[in-house]
């Protein structure tokens, strides 16, 4: 049995993706996984609940919402106005329009700073741009030191889901990799596994020379970068190392710092259910002259990789998103088919709206379709994007590109819709399809209907069509 | 008004798996965190915490200041990490701990334990009244702690301290 991260980990890189039905069909065969997606779900939406119905949150939303969407039309002068306060601080600013470029800029900055080995804390922005891969190519060393993390990063894999990036991995498959890590057989016990990684992990800190975080926001009129986390690896990843290389796409910019107030609940809230996280890290330019801590050379990588292209397009709410994973934890799709099926860095109803914009893979051009559009996930965001009507709006998008070029389809549909404008041929045509409906391997090997008919399964048909069954009642009446 | 905010501040950090010492001396409570065998403790150049810094010293445990050189390299050993705050934020029981050279950022982080001492000036109740008393310019590390470091990544089921302090005490007025 194949599964998903099995598909996904054997890829090698640039490979064509299995196609989207057959990555479900992995997901559908794990019974463990299917369990997990389960419990994850049941956890978060729990905590969730519980955390909103406190008095003052639907208001704490509204406002997070306005904050959002003002930040958004103010994209480009609150990301200038970032890079000014952050200079100030004495933050190195550097600007990548893609994420190769990006990777790149990391990369060398990497090597100028004479980094042989990099901790990591959780950043999807990261996975975004392939970064690992760029400085391991380089020879730098590359620890993640989020726990699942670093659990995915020795099993080669990729998150599954965004705040719990090894939802997928059962506690034996931990303790297989732990173990060859360790070079001995360590005990199938979840205590013990997370010793063996905190020690392992802590003698990485205290030798690693260069620190890599993502950002959860950056305020704009400080110059704040701030980290939202509950191991304390983002805390060490940001305070021990010489040198600190924060990786922020561009949608992430507060306006205001006085904004955290809303954005910090509205997330942390939204993400985990807690009230605030363990952690909540805000960090002002490098240590000053005197500190024993912090990094002496701060660089913020600003990455667009798409994103400003959606302003002012049909997709632009999209970029209020702040990842907080709710509508991956309401989605009966995701809960079903879990992250890896999705095929790119970000899963669920919100990577199924931002892959194909972000235009990471060719193949994420089938994800809209993979969505029921019940809106769960629109209901729950937090900033109120309406995930389900830009999961519609991209269906349109993507259709319309697929048929432009082709004549036959359009001559095929031209007819259909002539043909069912006359009563007396719609009336034929349904008596066909409950024929074929009751008959299935006919339908099956029609030329273009067995392609349709591939992982689809018809309901089962009437006795009898409806307008047979109308007039006879109508007769009878 | 500072009693009703120290209750509520107890309660919460109760109910993220820290553990309030409401009322209660701090030096006492550091000494019987160490326990009797003589202990290697990390304490801020801070007035708030000298006492602690005393008591420990003169019951034979060995205490290491910022103030004094190798005091980054020791810490990683340290068994306790001793800090005030800048702010004590009533409705999530969150510590706002705020870096200078008297303040390191890893004094809570790397000890496996971490004790706070909260005096009443320090309780605000909300988020939004401490990041208010955040001082300006803003220092170079502003953190916000809400008892223990968690992590849930291993089959959905919490375990404290997989990178930061298993166990957060917290001195209240």
């Amino acid at each position: 049995m194949t599964t998903a991260d099995e598909l996904a980990r054997h890829r090698p890189r640039g490979a064509p993706l299995p196609p989207l039905r057959d990555r479900v069909q992995a997901t559908l065969d794990s019974v463990e996984l299917r369990g997990a997606l389960g419990a994850v779900a049941h956890r978060f939406n729990e905590a969730r609940r519980v955390a909103l119905a406190e008095p003052g949150m639907a208001e704490v939303k509204a406002r997070g919402t306005r904050i959002r969407a003002d930040g958004v039309a103010a994209l480009r002068e609150n990301l200038d106005a970032a890079t000014a306060s952050l200079r100030q601080l004495g933050v190195h600013v550097h600007h990548a329009a893609t994420g190769p470029e990006a990777a790149r800029v990391i990369a060398d900055l990497a090597r100028e700073a004479g980094a042989r080995r990099a901790v990591k804390s959780k950043s999807m922005a990261t996975e975004e741009i392939h970064l690992n891969e760029e400085l391991e190519r380089r020879g730098v060393e590359v620890f993640e030191t989020d726990l699942g993390e670093w659990i995915i990063q020795q099993a080669h894999e990729r998150p599954s889901h965004i705040i719990v990036p090894a939802i997928h991995k059962t506690r034996p498959q931990i303790t297989r990799l732990f173990s060859d890590v360790a070079g001995h057989e360590l005990p199938d016990e979840r205590e013990e596994l997370c010793a063996f990684a905190q020690q392992r992990l802590r003698e990485v800190f205290l030798t690693a020379d260069l620190g890599i975080s993502g950002a959860n926001f950056v305020c704009a009129d400080t110059g704040t970068i701030v980290l939202v986390t509950n191991e304390g690896n983002g805390r060490l990843t940001t305070s021990l190392p010489r040198v600190h290389i924060a990786l922020v796409p561009v949608d992430k910019v507060l306006a205001r710092f006085a904004d955290l107030g809303t954005m910090l609940p509205l997330l942390i809230r939204h993400a985990t259910g807690q009230k605030l996280t363990s952690y909540v890290s805000m960090i002002h330019g490098p240590r000053r002259a005197g500190e024993l801590d912090g990094p002496e050379e701060l660089h913020v990588v600003f990455l667009d990789g798409g994103r400003k292209a959606l302003l002012g397009s049909p997709f632009e709410d999209m970029l209020r998103c702040i990842r907080c994973g709710a509508c991956l934890n309401v989605c009966p799709v995701y809960g079903t088919i879990g992250g890896h099926a999705y095929g790119g860095v970000y899963p669920g109803p919100m990577g199924a709206v931002l892959t194909p914009l972000l235009g990471e893979l060719e193949e994420g051009t089938e994800l809209p379709g993979a969505s029921s559009l019940c809106g769960a996930c629109a209901e729950v965001c937090p900033v109120g994007i309406p995930l389900h009507d830009l999961l519609l709006e991209l269906r349109a998008a993507l259709a319309g590109r697929r048929t432009s070029g082709s004549r036959r389809r359009k001559a095929f549909f031209g007819l259909w819709s002539r043909a069912w404008a006359r009563p007396s041929l719609y009336g034929a045509s349904a008596r066909v399809a409950a024929f074929a409906a009751r008959h299935p391997c006919l339908a099956r090997r029609l030329p273009v209907a067995r392609a349709w008919c591939e992982g689809r399964a018809l309901p089962p048909a009437p006795p009898e069509p409806f307008r047979t069954w109308w007039r006879r009642e109508r007769a009878d009446g | 008004m500072a009693d009703d905010l120290a209750r509520r501040f107890a309660a919460e950090l109760s109910a993220v798996d820290g553990t309030p010492h409401p009322g209660a001396d701090a030096s006492a409570v550091a000494l019987e965190l160490v326990g009797p065998e003589p202990a290697l403790v990390a304490i801020e150049d801070d007035p708030t915490v000298e006492p602690v810094a005393l008591a420990l010293t003169n019951a034979g445990h060995e205490v290491v200041r910022p103030s004094e050189t190798g005091y980054r390299e020791r810490l990683a050993s340290a068994a306790l990490g001793v800090t005030g705050c800048t702010a004590a934020i009533a409705d999530t029981g969150t510590l706002m701990l705020t870096a200078d050279r008297a303040h390191p950022r890893a004094t809570s982080l790397l000890p496996r334990s971490h004790l706070a001492v909260v005096r009443p000036a320090n309780l605000v109740s909300s988020l939004d009244e401490a990041l208010r008393r955040i001082p300006d310019p803003a220092p170079s590390a502003v953190t916000l702690v809400t008892g223990p470091s968690r992590s849930a990544d291993i089959e959905q089921i919490l375990t404290l301290g997989v990178h930061g302090p298993a166990h957060v005490h917290v001195v209240l007025p």
